[in-house]
């Protein structure tokens, strides 16, 4: 089912400080939401946006010091949560509140697409660069997935464009480091890889077990030259500890020498009696059994032996030093028991040893068989160790150079092996990088190519439509041929061109005057909206026409009147009184219209609505109201049949006095239609079911309603004592006779005279079921386009 | 009706096809993803790697 929106409630929402209700007749193609500035236009707008859209409306465009578009939706003074926007439609009602996440809409899902379009979004539209002006067609010219993949896509291209240089660059830098290996080595073969190759594929097993086997020999050595050299310094610091005894034992005898009446064993003895007296506290003597006073000779004990302090500490440093050679002694076995350990690890070693610097040592084994087993520690096998030690040390030297050299060797190969594989998968690599680059990157081409070529495509089909509608509102002016295209080297950026004054190629913003870009701008949005409607959309229409002549008028009016027929519903905002007075004075397809009028806005009432009547309407109700207003009636009824002779006047191109002001009377404008003009003046009415399509004469209908003019002059304008003379009859007779006129003339389809020219001999209604005979004044020269007014 | 999205994935995926850079398994496995946004930079990597990598077992396949 189509969507169509019945009515939309507002409250607490923008300028609707109070609740409002517009209703809507989905029987009318167009409704026109007609107010002067500052009624409520935009908050209308805006509402359709907040519930259909989850947008903020106008807001959007606006500075706001930085403040949040949704922080101004409320009505002045309103608390926000109290915000509502209802929109009863044919698809289901839809209510939508403001909460800090933003627009809640309940149901969420399945309110009417509603395409807005602003005055701004016409400025922006066309004024901007052309990366902003694509940003304004975005929504309806990308299409986002393709757009997200394709950015991963060029992603991947560019990976692997990375992927491929690195590939390449590690593959030429091993290259390098074999080139200059190969210099290195005298540039041997044909080239640096052919070496390399040849080179890697040698064994050095035989080399590496050489090099193990040396490493053994050398750890061997180094092991036993440590061990040597800790015996060398435990031997020394033992002979150092010897001496030291020697020294304290000289000084001990010394100190002896110089006390007769000590000697190192009194001192003992007397130790030895103090702590036996001391301890046992014995009546007797053990030794001489006489009576003895303990305490008495613990003192005379103690007195003795302070009078041998210097002994004792003679005696002190001897013990200490004595303990420290013993120490040192048990130090020097260790010692030596190592270093022969090693030795017969080193002879063991080299023993078997076939190398040649071990061989020209010409070691006499037999001579060393105690050190192939395990050593026993003696003097002997010092000495061994120390014979061999000196034979074979000579070896060791050498061997570490071979050791070297070789080791040399077999880093370098390892190092040409390592460079040779990084050469080779490196290759291999940005081979395969270079096949998925290439392939990525022709698949990018491609799917840049389709989604340029979708955006392409509708923004031709979008320039044939705004051609279309454009030539619609302007034609013979020169202008038009609007053209919108994509830079083929620039991502997101629309152009637009078209012809002015037959030139092509020229920027409309820099040649076209403000109403024709207002009116192109609105020839986009309705070509775009068109192009991708669907059952969902509506348009909505914020007072884009600003001021534009009544030709254009008519004709925008007329193209809108077109087009509303690929939409759901058409709403349009407007503060252009005289788009309005076209429906008020069937100027337009009045009944095809619902025009919806806004009163004065204030505070307290906020958006106010305002029942909107055609003149024609609005002079059958003052007729047909009880308590009769002759004087209004009488004056309602003179301005419509104004307004008809006006229009027949000037279809005709009838003679009608001049006056300075360019001002006609009633009686001109009746007098201007003469009898040449009333006698084929006919309008043919649509066909009765059953019946031809009637014609009905104009004249006796323009006759009879200004016959009665005088009525309207002495009753509805002036002061005037006949007007005392009339009465109701007469005056409702008045307005009927106008009346007739009108219903004769005005199609009862549409709503409108018949202004349009379809064909070379009458006039039409909007909707073509009513046709105005004849085309021009009998005997004139038929007229052009620009009589459609 | 398809979405625009949708439209443009088809046609660019028939490309694919004609020019034969992708299997037809990998094509399909491509279709939703493409038109939703959903393919990262390695998924398509991954796409034409997975076909590479077939490729080269169909070969080795073959010789064997």
């Amino acid at each position: 089912m189509p969507a169509k929106v019945n009515k939309i409630r507002l409250a607490g929402f923008r300028g609707a400080t109070g609740s409002v209700e517009i209703c809507f007749d989905t029987t009318k193609s167009v409704a026109l939401v007609f107010g002067e500035n500052g009624t409520g236009k935009s908050t209308i707008a805006d509402a359709f946006d907040f519930v259909c859209n989850r947008g903020f409306g106008s807001l959007e465009d606006r500075s706001l010091s930085g403040q949040p578009a949704k922080s101004h939706l409320s009505a002045l003074g309103q608390d926000p949560r109290n915000l509502r926007v209802f929109l009863s439609t044919s698809m289901g009602d839809f209510s939508a509140s403001l909460t800090k996440g933003g627009p809640a809409i309940s149901p969420p899902n399945g309110c009417p697409d509603a395409r807005i379009l602003r005055r701004s979004n016409i400025l922006r539209l066309l004024n901007a660069q052309p990366k902003q002006r694509f940003d304004e067609l975005k929504s309806f010219v990308t299409v986002p997935g393709i757009d997200k993949s394709e950015n991963a896509l060029r992603e991947a291209c560019r990976t692997s464009e990375e992927g491929l240089n690195e590939a390449v660059r590690a593959c030429t830098q091993a290259k390098g480091e074999l080139e200059r290996l190969w210099v290195a080595e005298g540039s041997p073969g044909e080239d640096a890889l052919q070496w390399a190759n040849a080179e890697a594929g040698k064994h050095i097993a035989a080399l590496e077990s050489l090099v193990d086997a040396v490493e053994g020999i050398d750890d061997a050595f180094d092991d036993a030259g440590k061990d040597f050299m800790s015996l060398e310094i435990a031997l020394d610091e033992l002979s150092a500890a010897r001496i030291d005894q020697t020294r304290a034992q000289e000084e001990q005898g010394r100190i002896e020498a110089k006390e007769p009446k000590g000697d190192e064993a009194i001192l003992k003895l007397l130790r030895d009696a103090r702590t036996l007296i001391a301890g046992r506290r014995p009546s007797d003597c053990p030794v001489c059994e006489q009576r003895i006073e303990t305490d008495n000779l613990v003192a005379r004990l103690d007195t003795r032996m302070s009078e041998m302090t210097e002994l004792s500490t003679a005696m002190t440093t001897v013990s200490k030093v004595k303990r420290n050679v013993e120490s040192k002694e048990v130090v020097v076995a260790q010692r030596r028991k190592d270093m022969l350990q090693q030795v017969s690890e080193l002879a063991k070693i080299l023993r078997p040893c076939s190398l040649s610097e071990v061989r020209t040592l010409n070691i006499s084994w037999p001579e060393f068989q105690e050190l192939l087993i395990t050593p026993d520690v003696t003097e002997k096998l010092e000495n061994k160790a120390r014979e061999f030690w000196k034979m074979a040390k000579p070896c060791w030297t050498p061997l570490r150079e071979r050791m070297e050299t070789d080791r040399k060797s077999i880093h370098q190969r390892n190092a040409i092996k390592g460079h040779l594989e990084t050469h080779t998968e490196q290759l291999k690599l940005s081979r395969e990088y270079h096949a998925l680059a290439q392939k990525l990157q022709r698949m990018l081409e491609i799917v840049s190519e389709e989604r340029k070529g979708y955006v392409e495509g509708i923004l031709d089909a979008i320039s044939v439509e705004v051609e279309r509608l454009y030539t619609a509102l302007h034609p013979g002016e020169g202008i038009g041929k609007i053209r919108f295209y994509l830079k083929r080297t620039t991502i997101g950026s629309l152009e637009i061109d078209g012809h002015f004054q037959n030139v092509p190629g020229v920027l409309p913003q820099a040649y076209y005057s403000e109403s024709h870009l207002d009116t192109l701008g609105i020839c986009v949005f309705l070509a775009l909206a068109k192009h991708f409607r669907t059952e969902d959309t509506i348009v909505v229409l914020d007072d884009v026409v600003t001021s534009v002549d009544g030709p254009h008028l008519d004709r925008f009016v007329a193209l809108l009147h077109s087009e509303a027929k690929h939409f759901n519903q058409v709403i349009v905002m407007t503060h252009y009184r005289p788009w309005r007075d076209r429906y008020r004075w069937a100027k337009g397809p009045a009944a095809k219209t619902q025009v919806i009028e806004l009163g004065p806005w204030t505070l307290q009432s906020g958006l106010q609505t305002v029942h909107f009547l055609t003149a024609i309407e609005e002079l059958k109700k003052a007729v047909e109201k009880r308590e009769f207003d002759r004087q209004a009636v009488a004056s309602k009824a003179g301005i419509v049949l104004e307004s008809m002779l006006d229009f027949i006047t000037i279809r005709y191109r009838c003679s009608v006095p001049r006056n300075a002001r360019n001002e006609y009377t009633l009686g001109d404008l009746a007098s201007g239609v003469d009898s040449k003009l009333s006698k084929v003046l006919c309008c043919r009415k649509p066909p009765r079911p059953g019946l031809a399509k009637s014609d009905v004469s104009i004249k006796s209908l323009i006759d009879s309603a200004t016959e009665a003019q005088w009525v309207r002059n002495c009753v509805g304008c002036h002061f005037h004592e006949l007007g005392s003379e009339v009465s109701d009859t007469d005056v409702r007779g008045f307005a009927q006779s106008v009346l007739a006129l009108a219903d004769a003339m005005i199609c009862e389809s549409c709503g409108a005279l018949p202004a349009r020219r379809p064909s070379g001999s009458y006039w039409q209604c909007t909707c073509g079921e009513l046709e105005l005979h004849p085309l021009v004044y009998p005997g004139a020269e038929p007229g052009t386009i620009a009589d459609e007014i | 009706m398809d979405t625009p999205d949708e439209q443009v994935a088809k046609k660019i995926l028939q490309r694919f096809r004609e020019e034969s850079l992708l299997s037809e398994e990998s094509i399909k496995k491509l279709g939703q993803s493409l038109c939703k946004g959903e393919l990262r930079a390695e998924d398509w990597r991954l796409v034409v790697e997975t076909d590479r990598f077939r490729k080269e077992d169909n070969d080795a396949g073959k010789s064997q």
